[in-house]
């Protein structure tokens, strides 16, 4: 048993100003309602620390809501095992103590007992397990109707003389970019949903300007929802993340349960409507629009063509990211997650994005496997192992990516989560959304060609989608094409500027290259998916019937080794290979994202030998756009009988001048720094003003 | 149905599209066959010249104190007690077998987590060739490697899986990090249920024994504890199944299974968990040359 001493407290011996006590698994309103506490707290420059008491209903993870403020280090748990002074101990939820709770990690100079439903005279035990600790223990209610009752079923109680308010902050919106007019609906026990599928289904208007999310657990009766609807369970996304994100909140329950009170008011707060059933309103009194489940598609589709709906709000929950508390001198990290492609396409462009952030501290997770090239520009790389290398099921393989992106996101406080690749997972979407402080933005690659994108769906949870411009865009017919209202298109993203390049004679200089030699790159690609070294045989062969050509062959580093079979040719490792263009008098390449742009950005006349694999990304549509361009030759595997022909073509200067000359005109800009921008934005979306 | 080299590991199998799978395979013999041939190379007596190697304008130096920099902003911490803040799944990970022991396939056999810090470069390719070897020998274990090295070709070249310990986040030595070390290793135990260790990384980096357990986190050489010590550090580890333990050796009941273990179980074979073997450890301790374990 602990004595304390609850008179002589002063405040420089305490550890938090506020212990904030309960079932911290509970998602859901109270967990918002708790999560907004911290941040106003934090804001107020208060140490927060916080003491999970287990109920019988106990989920197996912290609520989402408050992960995200401890992420943010706005708020501190408190072991078991551990000891911690503070001054106020806050207990919520107190109709979950059903035996004299284990308190012996807080001691505190009095108690708060924020009651938020009725808990009849189950009260009066609660005061009196809780005075015998704290001493003076006041009960905080959140309504009028809770107040009274608390009076009248638990006389001699002290109850505090105003309502618990719900603790709004200001600041913007978070930047989202090509969005469609978001509505959701929530809830966590089966009477919080609509009685029937029918009547479920009618609640939301259809439309393709509109979307529909959901957040809770379906009751088996509504799981026929349709297929374009998203829904996550309660673990896996923040209540105020999906609140941000909502245009409309629809509450039409079968049941007749406590309204999510604090959810609602943090709509209403942000200008957004809320549409509930009238059985509610003298729960929940002026401010939401009252109607019957079956006029809300209609109201909400009148609302919908209103300019102002689209509008902004000004104030919004204070749910974001950003505190006074989670303020450090080194600026907030982001984290950069390239996607295992086959070749090195989604880190080059992250680490274009990232070199080019001023505000922000770029940390990357990346599955592919390139740390050391990473590393080697400077950045703070952990490897993550991918499913395909691990070679396990993909949806094995999720709950641990999860797990171990929720722990990065939490070491780094981190404010944004910039994914690139084909396939934001669930893992993915859960990890980031369940850190309710931070943002997740999907570079995502056009020209998918016929390759799929299994979690297209996953879209709405992105804060920001940004597509990476492709020069071929007229050719794309992928399934990202008729998407892309979603997001928001750049310029190609560039790793390097032009004025990065190293000049023709620097560059020759550094890789040793005669300067009066005619020089060739082969770079067809890291080897996956086809035979590179049967090409680059084929290439060599051709190029030698010239005389006095360097040959180099560029080794991928996160491909197959380039065999040393080749007398004379050389093979060129490391990265970047575009600083090193200027040197080369043309070449051979893929046409992935990177080499393509990049090489027509530095006029390097190039002979595309596209991978047409079906997994990979259109690259025969870049290659025969480029050469209906007059930007370059596109060789065809099928037709290596023009290799001759062209090579022939390209040991003449004037046609390489043409081809330099037509890629000048293009002019071809680089959207990194936009992009690094944007990320910045969405990272500080949160910070408070 | 499931893709070629792969394992479900729960019971719901999720289909692999067959062209996928398809390419996941011809990529793995691929590899495997320019391995082999860049294996062969020093032999075949073909010219070799050094390698153009293309730079990033950073200077190395720069680039070594931005990562330093940035890595002092994480902060991992060890599992709070009674703080669930990441639900990690409750299943374990099967590891590839690499491309030497393909023919493994899906057989069970123990996985081993092979620690190479402070290995990188030549060194490092000798110790995973030999891990390779000895595991085309013996065939009866995956490997996973953990590593701090930034290269990961050498894993990659052998169809290795391996996990990353970043030294400006974990190591090498302070206090801090030797915590996230130690909560990364719990975590990664949980991940791929090791059935052991096996140490072989440099001097500085290794403790007493090339073989510790598991929950050896830290890797610092450190005395044997006393038995209280050991029950308090075993406990710690969140490591043993203490309900599991009761219910699977009947005659530990009544007692404090960690302390049973220790003084009796252990020498009986136990298990601690149903993620480690006992009796794998020892054997693997006793081929590497150490004397069996009291």
């Amino acid at each position: 048993m602990v004595v304390v001493d609850r008179a002589g407290l002063a405040p420089r011996h305490r550890d938090f100003d506020r212990a904030i006590i309960g079932d911290m698994t509970v998602a859901g309103d109270r967990a918002l309602r708790i999560a907004l506490e911290i941040e106003a707290s934090a804001r107020a420059g208060e140490r927060i620390g916080l003491f999970h008491l287990p109920s019988p209903g106990s989920g197996k993870s912290i609520a989402p809501d408050i992960q995200g403020r401890v992420s943010l280090r706005e708020a501190h748990p408190v072991g078991r095992e551990h000891r911690a002074i503070c001054g106020t101990a806050i207990v919520v939820g107190p109709e979950l103590i059903r035996r004299p709770p284990a308190l012996d990690a807080i001691v505190a100079e009095r108690a708060e007992i924020v009651a938020d439903v009725a808990i009849g005279g189950h009260a009066l035990k609660v005061d009196r397990w809780l005075a015998g600790r704290y001493g003076a223990v006041t009960w905080s209610p959140a309504t009028d109707g809770i107040r009274a009752r608390l009076a009248a079923e638990a006389p001699g109680i002290a109850i505090a003389p105003g309502n618990r308010p719900v603790p709004f902050g200001t600041r913007a919106h978070p930047l989202r970019s090509g969005r469609r007019v978001a509505i959701g609906a929530i809830g966590w026990e089966p009477g919080d949903w609509p009685a029937d599928i029918e009547t479920m289904t009618a609640l939301f208007p259809t439309g393709d300007d509109l979307e529909v999310l959901l957040l809770g657990r379906l009751p088996a009766h509504l799981r026929r929802i349709p297929s374009r609807w998203g829904i996550l369970e309660p673990e896996a996304m923040a209540l105020g993340r999906l609140l941000e994100r909502l245009d409309a909140l629809l509450l039409f329950p079968a049941g007749i349960g406590e309204p999510p009170r604090v959810a609602i008011a943090a709509m209403l707060a942000a200008g957004k409507p809320v549409l509930i059933d009238p059985r509610f309103e003298p729960l929940v009194g002026p401010g939401p629009i009252y109607c019957a489940a079956h006029e809300a598609a209609s109201i909400l589709r009148r609302s919908v063509a209103e300019p102002a709906f689209r509008r902004a709000p000004a104030r919004g929950p204070a749910s974001a990211n950003g505190s006074a508390a989670a303020h450090s001198a080194a600026p907030p990290a982001v984290i950069f997650v390239p996607s295992n492609g086959v070749g090195l396409g989604h880190v080059n462009r992250l680490l274009a994005i990232a070199r080019r952030c001023r505000s922000v501290t770029p940390i990357f997770a990346t599955q592919a496997q390139a740390p050391d090239i990473i590393e080697s520009h400077g950045f703070f790389a952990h490897y993550l192992p991918g499913h395909n290398y691990l070679g396990v099921v993909r949806d094995d393989w999720e709950p641990w990516f999860q797990a171990e992106l929720e722990w990065l996101i939490d070491a780094f406080s981190a404010r944004a989560v910039v994914y690139d690749g084909n396939a934001p997972g669930p893992g993915l979407v859960r990890a980031v959304g369940s850190r309710g402080g931070c943002r997740l933005v999907w570079i995502r690659g056009g020209m998918a060609g016929r390759a799929r994108m299994p979690y297209l769906d996953n879209t709405p949870y992105c804060d920001l989608v940004i597509e990476p411009g492709e020069l071929a865009e007229t050719a794309d017919d992928g399934v990202t094409s008729m998407r892309r209202f979603e997001a928001t298109v750049v310029d190609p993203v560039l790793l390097l500027d032009r004025a990065e390049l190293l000049p023709r004679d620097a560059a020759r200089a550094e890789l040793g290259i005669a300067p009066d030699r005619t020089a060739v790159l082969i770079q067809l690609g890291a080897g996956a998916n086809r035979d590179i070294i049967g090409l680059t045989d084929q290439i060599i062969a051709t190029l030698r019937q010239h005389e006095g050509v360097e040959i180099v062959v560029a080794e991928w580093a996160t491909g197959v080794p380039a065999p040393r079979v080749w007398p004379g040719v050389r093979v060129m490792r490391g990265h970047p290979f575009a600083r090193y263009y200027n040197a080369f008098d043309f070449a051979f390449a893929a046409a992935g994202y990177s080499t393509f742009h990049e090489g027509l950005a530095a006029a390097l006349p190039t002979i595309f030998v596209p991978n047409g694999a079906r997994s990979m990304d259109d690259q025969v549509g870049r290659a025969r756009y480029a050469e209906e361009h007059d930007l370059a030759l596109h060789l065809e595997p099928a037709g290596m009988s023009e290799l001759s022909e062209m090579i022939a073509a390209l040991m003449a200067e004037p046609a390489r001048a043409y081809l330099r000359n037509a890629s000048h005109k293009l002019g071809l800009a680089n959207g990194a720094a936009t992009v690094a921008a944007l990320v910045e934005a969405a990272a500080l979306s949160g910070e408070a003003a | 149905m499931t893709g070629p080299g792969e394992r479900t590991q729960r019971d719901q199998p999720v289909a692999r599209p067959p062209d996928e799978a398809l390419e996941l395979e011809r990529l793995r013999s691929r590899v495997e066959q320019y391995a082999q041939l860049l294996a062969l190379m020093p032999e075949t007596g073909a010219p070799v010249e050094d390698a153009l190697v293309a730079r990033p304008a950073i200077d190395p130096t720069e680039a070594a104190g931005a990562i330093a920099r940035a890595g002092q902003i994480g902060m991992p911490q060890q599992d709070i007690a009674g703080w669930p803040g990441i639900a990690r799944p409750h299943y374990a990970l099967t590891p590839p077998t690499g491309f030497g022991a393909q023919s493994l396939g899906a057989m069970t056999v123990p996985t081993l987590a092979v620690k190479v810090f402070g290995l990188a470069g030549e060194p490092l390719e000798t110790v995973v060739a030999m891990i390779a070897r000895r595991q085309q020998q013996s065939r009866d274990f995956r490997p996973v490697f953990l590593t701090d090295s930034a290269d990961l070709g050498p894993f990659r070249r052998h169809g290795f899986a391996c996990e990353h310990f970043p030294p400006a986040l974990y190591g090498p030595a302070d206090r801090p990090a030797r915590f996230a070390r130690r909560a990364r290793l719990a975590a990664l135990q949980r991940k791929w249920a090791f059935a052991g260790t096996l140490d072989l990384g440099a001097a500085a980096e290794r403790p007493r024994s090339a073989w510790s357990a598991a929950e050896a986190g830290d890797g610092q050489p450190s005395p044997m504890p006393d038995t209280a010590s050991a029950i308090a550090m075993i406990r710690e580890s969140g490591l043993f199944d203490e309900d599991w333990y009761l219910a699977t050796y009947p005659d530990a009941a009544g007692s404090d299974p960690v302390r049973h273990y220790l003084e009796t179980g252990a020498a009986r074979g136990y298990d601690p968990s149903p993620l480690f073997r006992t009796t794998f450890y020892v054997r693997q301790l006793m081929r590497m040359g150490a004397p069996k374990p009291d």
